[in-house]
């Protein structure tokens, strides 16, 4: 039986991998490198991501305190990544390269949520340091607090960092990519994930 | 009309014309105010006259909506926090709610305008909204940015030498004003909450090694708490004017905190003026 640390740096190494080959055109993501082996490392260590997000985000954020809800809600959304992937391959009904299309869409929404988490994250600290005024303040000001309309403005706008930081990605490792061709595929990205900050992150964090 | 036509509409005159300007006129008399000779009073309207109440002595008024005004001289605008709370008795329960009233706001800079695009009510006027007392405590004593009502009930304000600033702003030291006890922000709130695990608490106990729990054991004094916000106009003398509700036979406190007000050191103020008013109970 392997040790905890194997598995440890296994996941991590996984994890790495799907960082270095997520781009926006799924097509130049590498096979390899898009197993859901790799998504489910990036979902773990996401989850992690998660944890503090929601505990940051909180009124009153103990961390692990709700830990039952806490993971009930890490599976919620883990199912919900995989279910928009099973979706997308029914509708592109893409036979011949289907599996290996889920699995590189996958990392295309792993990614995205696993960094509009570390923006949440960032942004939250760096408001407490007094060094930004935080997204959910200047948010919060232009909706006059109200809940549902700041929650939302704000996931939507870690969710834009996230496509923002893939299309660069995409820029400098496929010198053709043009990010118009894929302009469905980010604002489908850029809805889901804002979805599921707001429902995941936000919304249940004051249950 | 519709609905979304009244919504254009509205937004179309908001853009054109701003926010409402919330300094409306002083309803204090000018003989009064001049009898003051400059120095800040606090007024109550009663039976139509206005009379002054001292903070020094005894005040004791009859129970019921009254309306207050403060005259005070200022030569630049500013905001002023309004807090009232009424001391708890032994028959009362604690309050677990503050409730927050702004009206409109004649704000600077760019927000008020994006704002008026979006059909959104930008009021806490009448009897404003309720939040958690706790979630008031965390909010004031750190940089925190939950929840999000107590973001909108802020807001961007012209302050002395044409500056822009927030009234929760945290650098300039806004932000700590609206506490009600130990008006000072520690960042260390936010860390701390994040702990691991939290000491396990009998209900209704405070930890007294959490800053946030000690906060909340001094606010068990107090039955119900409220906070306002008013801005004012540079004048001689500047004023301001609010509503409370005084409770039969309650013991009530005011505070004033000018947000603007600076000793001639350049240093904010370590007293507050305050107020402590007895209601008279009703009439049999």
């Amino acid at each position: 039986m392997d040790s905890p640390t194997k598995y440890l740096s296994d996941t991590f190494a996984a994890y790495k991998k799907m960082l270095i080959s997520s781009q926006i055109p799924p097509e130049k993501i590498p096979e390899t490198a898009a197993s859901m082996e790799n998504n489910v490392a990036a979902l773990i260590v996401s989850s992690i991501l998660f944890f503090i997000a929601r505990s940051i985000v909180g009124t009153r954020g103990e961390l692990f305190e709700v830990a039952a809800l806490n993971i009930g809600l890490v599976v919620g959304v883990i199912g919900a990544i995989m279910l928009v992937q099973t979706v997308g391959l029914v509708i592109c009904r893409d036979t011949a390269y289907g599996a290996s299309r889920v699995d590189q869409w996958g990392t295309f929404f792993v990614f995205l949520w696993t960094f509009s988490l570390v923006a949440l994250v960032a942004d939250h600290l760096l408001m407490t340091l007094g060094w930004i005024p935080g997204i959910h303040s200047l948010a919060g000001r232009f909706t006059n607090g109200d809940d549902a309309a700041t929650r939302i403005a704000s996931a939507a706008i870690y969710s834009l960092s996230a496509v923002a930081l893939l299309t660069f990605k995409s820029q400098r490792q496929s010198p053709g990519f043009h990010p118009g061709s894929y302009a469905v595929a980010a604002i489908v990205g850029v809805c889901t994930n804002t979805v599921l900050l707001y429902f995941f992150v936000f919304r249940l964090r004051d249950v | 009309m519709t609905g979304g036509m009244r919504w254009l509409l509205s937004a179309f005159v908001c853009l054109l014309a701003g926010e409402a300007i919330a300094a409306s006129a002083c309803p204090v008399p000018e003989a009064v105010a001049a009898r003051l000779a400059g120095r800040p009073a606090l007024l109550v309207e009663e039976g139509g006259s206005w009379s002054e109440l001292r903070a020094s002595r005894k005040v004791r008024l009859s129970s019921g909506r009254k309306r207050f005004a403060y005259l005070f001289p200022s030569a630049d605008s500013g905001a002023m926090a309004i807090k009232f709370a009424n001391m708890r008795t032994k028959d009362d329960y604690r309050a677990t709610r503050v409730r927050i009233i702004r009206p409109g706001f004649a704000e600077c800079g760019i927000v008020p305008f994006i704002r008026a695009l979006l059909p959104i009510s930008s009021d806490f006027s009448g009897f404003g909204t309720t939040v958690d007392v706790a979630d008031y405590i965390r909010f004031h004593m750190a940089p925190r940015d939950q929840p999000p009502v107590l973001i909108g009930f802020h807001r961007n304000y012209p302050g002395p030498g044409r500056s822009c600033r927030r009234t929760d702003d945290v650098s300039s030291g806004n932000r700590q004003q609206f506490l009600f006890e130990d008006r000072f922000i520690d960042a260390k709130v936010v860390l701390r909450d994040m702990r691991l695990v939290r000491r396990a608490i009998a209900d209704g106990k405070f930890d007294p090694d959490d800053r946030v729990d000690a906060a909340l054991q001094k606010y068990t004094r107090y039955a119900h708490i409220e906070t306002q916000m008013r801005q004012y106009e540079g004048g001689t003398p500047s004023c301001i004017h609010f509503v409370v509700a005084g409770q039969p036979g309650a013991r009530s406190r005011l505070w004033l905190n000018d947000l603007d007000l600076r000793e001639a050191s350049g240093r904010r103020p370590h007293v507050e003026p305050s107020w402590t008013i007895d209601w008279l109970p009703e009439a049999q």
